[in-house]
Order: C-alpha cells, then sequence, then structure tokens
C-alpha cells in the first residue's frame, strides 16, 4: 500500500513541470458571454493502480480573479451530474458569482470521462426512443463505442485527479465548491484530503451515505403534490384551475390508456411538427419541471388546458424544449459509470418496494437497473459509506423544492460538519449558489468568515416563481 | 559657465530661503494632485461597490397594482418603500431620489398580453444616483425577462427564436488599462505640476529682481547676459525637476491607498516605472523653463508676468484635450512632438505598455531643442536694454 502511495506521489510530481497555461475562452451552452480564462492539462493515471500505465489528459482552466495577483485559496468547482463539464456548466454562473472572483481564483476542472477530459460520450439515445428496451440497447452500444473500462470512471478516480491538479498547481489548499453529485465528489475529497480544504460548499447537497436513483421517484412524487398544495392554497391559481389534481389524474390515465400523437408547430423552428406524447414522457417532463421552479411555475396552466380542453400542443411543445436542453449537457457514458457502480448495486429490494405507487412508478430506476445491467461494475470501497465528518468551515445549501436533493440531505450533512451553516431557500429549486445574496455569502465565507455568523436575513425574501394563471402570466 | 553656476547657486540659494514659497511650490502643488487622486476616486469605488452590494429602499408609487413584481424587487435585494403624492415634484423637491410608479392599468395590460406600463421616476442629472438606478432598472429587467421567456415557453416557443443574433463581447483587457480609463488626468497634473515647480522662480529671477531693482546690478557685472540667463533658466528647471520627482513619488504612495481592484482595475506605479516616468518628463522641465524664462524677460512686471504665465499654464491641459476628443495610440510620430509626446508616454508607462523608443528619443531630442530656441528668443530679449525695464 505504502509503495502504491510513492508512486502516486512520483506520478503527481511528474506532472507539475508540464503545467502550462494557454489562454482560452470559455462558453456555456446557452446564451451569455463568455469568460476569458487560462486553459490548462494535467496528465493522470487512468486506472490509479497502475500509476504508469495509460495515462488521460485532463483539461481544466483557471480564471484569475479580477482584483489580479491574489493571494488567498483560489476556488475548486465541481460539477454535477454526474457527466457535466466544469469547463461549460458554471459559465452561465460566473457573472452572479463577481463578488467571489473579486479575490479568488476560479479552478474548473472538467472531471474525467466529461467536457474535454476524455469524455465518454454516449450517441444521442434522444427522449424519443425512451422505452426501458430501447435505452439499455443504446447503452450497451454506447459502452462498445467508448471503448474504455468505465470502471476507472468513478468518483474515487476523480478525486485521486484533483489531487493531482492541485500539486501541479503547487496550492498547499484551496476551497471546494460542489454542486449536486459535485457535492459527493466534494465530500470525498474532503474526506481524503481534509488539510488541503480551505472551505467547503455544497450546494444541492448528496450524502455520502445515500445513493442517487432510489429517491428520485419519492422525492419528484413529493415536487410534485407540494405544487398541487400550493396551487390549493393560493386563491388565485385555486380559481384558475379549481379541480388541478383532478386534471392531473386524467392526463395521466388518458395518457396510460393510449400514446397521444400531438401536431405542433416546433418551438424553434415552427415547421408543423409530431410529437407522440405518452405517459412515461410526460412524468419525465413533471419531473424536470421539478428542478427549476420557473418551469412548474407553467405546469398547471399546461395541465389544465389538456384536461380540461383537451389541448395538449402545450405539454407536446415542453417535450420538445425538454429533450434539447437535456441533450446538450452530460456525458451519458461517464454518468452511466459512476451511476452503475457507485449507486445502482446498492439499491435493496426495500428500496424499490419504497417507491409506492406515485406518478413515476419505478420507471427512471427500471431504466438504470436495466442500463447498468450490462455495465461493468467497479469496486467501491466500505468507506465510501461513512458520512465524512470534519469540522472545516462549511456552507451548505439547499433549495427548497429541489426534488433530487432535498434540503432532508443538506440537515443530513450539516449535522456530520461540524462547522457548518446549511441554508435552505424558499421556493427554490436545483443549484442555487447564484441567486440573492448567496455569492456574498460565500464570499464571506471564504474570506475566513464563521458559518454560523453569516448573515443570512438577506435570503428571507426568497420566493417560488408564481404560477401562470393563463398565458400571459401571474396574476399582475 | 563658471559665472551661470554662480548665478544658478544663487538663484537655488534665494529660493530655498523663501520658505512659502517652497513649501507650496514642492509641497503642496506635487502632493496636491495625487492626494485629490486617491480620495476621490478611493470614495467613488469604495461608494460604488457598497451600492451594488447594500440593499436599496425603492419608493413605489402604486405597489398594490403588481404584487408579483414587488415580491420580485424584494427577492432581489430591493427595500420596498410605499410613496404617496406626486413623484415628479417630490423628485424635483430631493424628497425622495426617485420613485417606481405602477400604473394602475398594469394587471389589465398584463393579463391581455399587452406590455404593462411602469415608470421609473429620476433625475439623471444626479450623477450619484446613476449606480442604484441602474440597479433598479436591471432588476425590473430582469422580471420583464424571466416572463417573456415563460410567455414564450407557456405558448411553445423556444426563447433562443427571439434573440437571432448572439454578440458575444470578449473583452481582453487588462484591469491595468481599465485602470488607465480614469487614469487620464494624471499626466495633466504631472505636467502642471513641473511648470509650478519653477513659476515662482522665474517669475521671481526676472520680473521680480527687475521690479526690486537688483537685476541692473546683476546685469551689469563682468558676467555675460547669456550666462546669467541660462544660470537662471537652470534654476528654473532644478525646482520643476524637483516638483516632478515628489509629483511621481506621491502619486505611487496615493495610488496603493485606491482600491482599484473593486472595479476590476489596477493601476499601480513600481519603483521602475517611476523612474521611467522621470525620464520621459525631465525634458518636459527644460522646456518649460525656457518658456517661462522668455515670458519673464519680456514682461514689464511681476503682475504681468503672472498674468502671461497662466496663459502658459494652460500647456499641458491641451494634449488631455486632444486626447480626449480624438484618443490615439503611442506612435513614433506624436511621441516625438514635445508635450503631447510627453503625455502619451505617461500614459503608455501607466498602463504598463511598451513605447517605441526612437519616439522616445526622438521627443527628448526635440524637447530640449525647442527648449534651445525658446531660450534663445529669451537671451535676445535679454540683450536689448529693455530687460532693464
Amino acid at each position: 500500500m505504502l509503495i502504491r502511495e510513492l508512486l502516486f506521489a512520483v506520478a503527481a510530481a511528474t506532472g507539475t513541470d508540464s503545467l502550462s497555461f494557454e489562454p482560452c475562452e470559455l462558453r456555456g451552452s446557452g446564451r451569455g458571454s463568455g469568460v476569458s480564462a487560462e486553459c490548462f492539462t494535467v496528465s493522470v493515471a487512468e486506472d490509479w493502480s497502475r500509476p504508469q500505465g495509460n495515462q488521460i489528459t485532463l483539461r481544466a482552466a483557471r480564471i484569475p480573479a479580477t482584483q489580479g495577483d491574489s493571494e488567498r485559496p483560489p476556488l475548486l468547482m465541481i460539477a454535477g451530474g454526474p457527466g457535466q463539464s466544469a469547463l461549460s456548466s458554471f459559465v452561465p454562473h460566473l457573472r452572479a458569482l463577481r463578488p467571489i472572483r473579486q479575490q479568488h481564483d476560479i479552478i474548473l476542472v472538467d472531471q474525467r470521462g466529461t467536457g474535454d477530459s476524455n469524455p465518454l460520450v454516449c450517441p444521442d439515445a434522444g427522449m424519443d426512443s425512451i422505452s426501458v428496451d430501447e435505452a439499455a440497447e443504446h447503452a450497451r452500444d454506447c459502452l462498445d463505442r467508448i471503448g474504455v473500462d468505465p470502471r476507472h470512471y468513478g468518483t474515487a478516480s476523480a478525486v485521486r485527479d484533483l489531487e493531482v491538479v492541485r500539486e501541479a498547481l503547487g496550492l498547499s489548499e484551496w476551497h471546494v465548491y460542489g454542486v449536486s453529485y459535485g457535492s459527493r465528489v466534494a465530500l470525498e475529497y474532503l474526506r481524503g484530503s481534509e488539510a488541503q480544504v480551505s472551505s467547503l460548499t455544497l450546494d444541492g447537497v448528496v450524502p455520502a451515505e445515500e445513493i442517487l436513483g432510489p429517491m428520485l421517484a419519492p422525492f419528484a412524487q413529493r415536487a410534485v403534490d407540494r405544487m398541487l398544495a400550493r396551487c390549493r392554497d393560493d386563491e388565485r391559481c385555486r380559481s384558475a384551475f379549481p379541480d388541478l389534481e383532478g386534471s392531473l389524474d386524467r392526463v395521466m390515465r388518458r395518457l396510460g390508456e393510449r400514446d397521444r400523437p400531438v401536431r405542433i408547430r416546433h418551438p424553434r423552428t415552427h415547421e408543423p411538427t409530431e410529437v407522440r406524447l405518452d405517459r412515461d414522457r410526460f412524468a419525465q417532463m413533471l419531473r424536470f419541471a421539478a428542478y427549476q421552479p420557473e418551469m412548474l411555475a407553467l405546469m398547471p396552466l399546461k395541465i389544465h388546458r389538456a384536461a380540461e380542453e383537451g389541448d395538449w400542443q402545450p405539454l407536446a411543445a415542453q417535450w420538445l424544449t425538454l429533450g434539447e436542453s437535456l441533450d446538450q449537457t452530460i456525458a451519458t457514458g461517464m454518468h452511466y459509470a459512476v451511476i452503475c457502480s457507485e449507486d445502482i448495486p446498492f439499491l435493496d429490494e426495500k428500496d424499490r418496494i419504497a417507491q409506492g405507487n406515485g406518478f413515476l412508478g419505478i420507471d427512471p430506476l427500471d431504466l438504470l437497473i436495466r442500463i447498468c445491467a450490462d455495465w461493468p461494475v467497479a469496486e467501491v470501497g466500505d468507506q465510501r459509506w461513512e458520512p465524512v465528518r470534519s469540522d472545516v468551515p462549511a456552507l451548505l445549501l439547499s433549495g427548497e423544492l429541489d426534488p433530487v436533493t432535498p434540503p432532508e440531505w443538506g440537515e443530513q450533512v450539516a449535522s456530520q460538519l461540524s462547522n457548518s451553516r446549511h441554508l435552505v431557500l424558499r421556493g427554490k429549486g436545483h443549484n442555487v449558489v447564484h441567486l440573492g445574496c448567496v455569492p456574498f455569502l460565500m464570499r464571506d465565507l471564504l474570506a475566513g468568515g464563521e458559518p454560523g455568523e453569516l448573515d443570512a436575513t438577506c435570503l428571507d425574501d426568497m420566493r417560488p416563481m408564481p404560477f401562470f394563471l393563463d398565458f400571459s402570466g401571474p396574476a399582475a | 559657465m563658471k559665472r551661470t553656476w554662480i548665478v544658478y547657486l544663487k538663484e537655488v540659494r534665494d529660493n530655498l530661503r523663501d520658505r512659502r514659497t517652497l513649501l507650496s511650490v514642492l509641497l503642496f502643488g506635487p502632493l496636491f494632485g495625487p492626494i485629490l487622486f486617491a480620495v476621490f476616486m478611493g470614495t467613488a469605488i469604495t461608494m460604488g461597490a457598497d451600492e451594488i452590494e447594500k440593499r436599496l429602499t425603492l419608493p413605489v408609487k402604486g405597489e398594490s397594482h403588481a404584487p408579483e413584481l414587488i415580491a420580485w424587487l424584494r427577492e432581489n435585494r430591493l427595500d420596498i418603500q410605499t410613496f404617496e403624492g406626486d413623484p415628479r415634484q417630490a423628485v424635483r423637491d430631493r424628497e425622495v431620489d426617485y420613485v417606481l410608479v405602477i400604473d394602475s392599468g398594469y394587471a389589465e395590460a398584463m393579463r391581455e398580453g399587452r406590455s404593462a406600463p411602469l415608470q421609473l421616476v429620476a433625475d439623471r442629472s444626479r450623477q450619484r444616483l446613476a449606480g442604484q438606478l441602474a440597479r433598479v432598472r436591471s432588476t425590473v429587467n430582469g422580471w420583464d425577462r424571466t416572463l417573456t421567456e415563460l410567455r414564450l415557453l407557456a405558448r411553445g416557443i423556444d426563447s433562443q427564436v427571439i434573440h437571432p443574433l448572439q454578440l458575444e463581447e470578449v473583452d481582453v483587457s487588462t484591469p491595468e488599462a481599465r485602470g488607465l480609463m480614469i487614469a487620464a488626468m494624471l499626466p495633466y497634473f504631472i505636467l502642471l505640476t513641473v511648470l509650478m515647480g519653477g513659476f515662482y522662480l522665474a517669475i521671481d529671477t526676472t520680473a521680480g529682481e527687475r521690479e526690486r531693482g537688483s537685476l541692473e546690478p546683476l546685469l551689469s557685472t563682468a558676467a555675460r547676459r547669456g550666462e546669467i540667463l541660462l544660470g537662471k533658466l537652470l534654476a528654473t528647471a532644478t525646482f520643476s525637476l524637483l516638483a516632478l520627482m515628489i509629483v511621481i513619488a506621491a502619486f505611487s504612495l496615493a495610488l496603493r491607498f485606491v482600491p482599484m481592484e473593486t472595479v476590476d482595475m489596477s493601476l499601480s506605479l513600481d519603483a521602475a516605472t517611476a523612474v521611467k516616468l522621470f525620464l520621459t518628463v525631465a525634458p518636459f522641465a527644460f522646456l518649460g523653463a525656457s518658456v517661462m524664462c522668455l515670458v519673464a524677460s519680456f514682461t514689464k512686471s511681476y503682475k504681468e508676468a503672472q498674468t502671461w504665465l497662466s496663459v502658459v499654464m494652460v500647456v499641458p491641459l491641451a494634449p488631455m484635450i486632444v486626447h480626449f476628443v480624438r484618443p490615439f495610440e503611442a506612435t513614433t510620430l506624436n511621441l516625438a512632438i514635445p508635450v503631447l509626446g510627453q503625455h502619451v508616454a505617461m500614459l503608455e508607462l501607466l498602463g504598463a505598455e511598451a513605447i517605441p523608443t526612437l519616439g522616445l528619443i526622438l521627443n527628448t531630442a526635440l524637447t530640449l531643442l525647442l527648449s534651445a530656441v525658446v531660450a534663445w528668443v529669451a537671451w535676445l530679449f535679454y540683450r536689448r536694454e529693455s530687460v532693464l525695464g
């Protein structure tokens, strides 16, 4: 074991002298301006148990602090997914993170298997071929196509890679931020390299002892229940959609009985397009809408139109828009590499029974189980399931309505980190670091502020996006 | 030459003896600009940064017409204050800085899918409020954008279709270069200080001596008039150079107290740059000295000389105005032009840019040559008996 560690050290040391920065421009997938950065690459062993074996190149970037030569430790930002590219997924939020960027360089590393770091990209299976069998076949083809051993593309390897990057940059410590699945990576990194972490910020928290997957359906169900309740409690929403719950049932039932071809104008091209709506697709739509309260704000209206007026076009259009937005962002192969080794094998029967008969049923989980059946499974150490305990200053962020990483999970991790503060943003969804005054709070944390003493009263006015009562918007 | 040296030493000694003049020339003058700069820029920047971070209070008339908009503004760190009365008059009378007026037709327009009317009443001539108004505006626009996207999405239209183009501006400026934008007045301060440094000496040694009647005995000594003039000129230049040295030192110190980083800018003057700056501007000290000696040589009295020289003081302003009206980069050609060249060179040095060396050499040569020509004209005046008044 010791010898192996030594070899790692050597491998890490040889990385340092080759580090060179190239000016580059980082761009997000959507609109908005890019950001100038200094890109660099770091070479790491694909298989960490054979450090001298095949090497892969990680692409990384440093966004210099706007102040210029900052002496303070930089902020490492870890993307989620699993499968998102850090170099592109954070770009839309960088403007909001200005307060932090003034004093701190930001380091982005495309995690192995994502972005430009040997990405495990599967050809687009398309949201349209979503039957379980089809999806499993696609995943199998993809496994052949990527031609790597996916067992080396999990969280443990990624964490080792981060240490190589840190040493290559000559940093003794840095601040660490992780969003969604990235919070698992950040926690694992903290577990192994506590001394190197100046502060920790988790956004959409995944506790080490939890697995992504089984809770998808119950959490999504709860998001939908909450939406129904919010509409019931709101006078205007109630009078606009007097029987939203009934409408939802009717939509589900009708789509369950038969597929519904809907002719619409394509949301982008305006070309006549036909969309096949079915129950699964509708459930997916509802599930993803819950990530963003803005999307959720449209759902009562769309459900109402379909159920009460037979107008399925708004839902059909949403299906196309959703498909396009999901396709762009995730390296699916890397996604499966992580989920199939670290989450799915640990589902037990009990978890599956707990799913109940909510609107999603057990579909998304079934899908993952089928896909993962064909994927090689990496060994995951027992330590993986131990809660990460630390007294590093930590800020935990949750969106109240987040259907994937709900506030309870943030609470759970907060109880394990002794010097932490958990903030729940009322009415917000998944990923909240850029909202309201959160960047200022995070800046204060990075400047050495005690988590317990951060003044979070500025978050009191947060609220959910109000429901659209008709096609013009919320009341006024 | 020895006699030039004697005159020189005498003038310098005399001037040093006059404590008050000395203080004003070598202390207040060179320190005034840098301190002014540090204090004003520092305050402006700090205030700007505070404005972005602090919660703003926004007076709103007709709050009840747009509850969702109000909630959005609150969420984005604007405190809403109910406003009653005539917003225009209140803003004119400065009872409030600005008022957001929500028309009673807002809700109806919103429901019908028309653009809902909103007014932001403010006095745009009040510079102090520019930052706050920008924040109010951008927050309201944020709600506008959110509603636009969602309205389109509700109708089954991808919001990308209303943005046919995506122009991305890639700003490759460095913090140093951006810092230069607000440092444009630095060269003016420096050139002015150089002139001020020699100003009193130039008047005193000619027009002043003439008035006091001490010029005549001096001119009737064995020293040739050219030698005397040169001595006075060099003494004047010496004080100009001293003032230059002090003002550069003061600026390099003062710049440390301006938190330019806060606005993503950087402006600093390290020792090496300070030395380069001094060497670049030094020839101007000689030019200034000869011009001032020339003016002092043909004017009849201390007062008249003062009047004339205040006109000369405008000279360093000229390149600043030219640069303002028609910005240009440093080229060998414009660097070569005396005064303008110094101005441009200073800007480039502060921006840590490379300057064409030939331009600098030409500038030094031409500036010194021009000084010599002006000094020669002054000498022509000195040769006339009328120099005695």
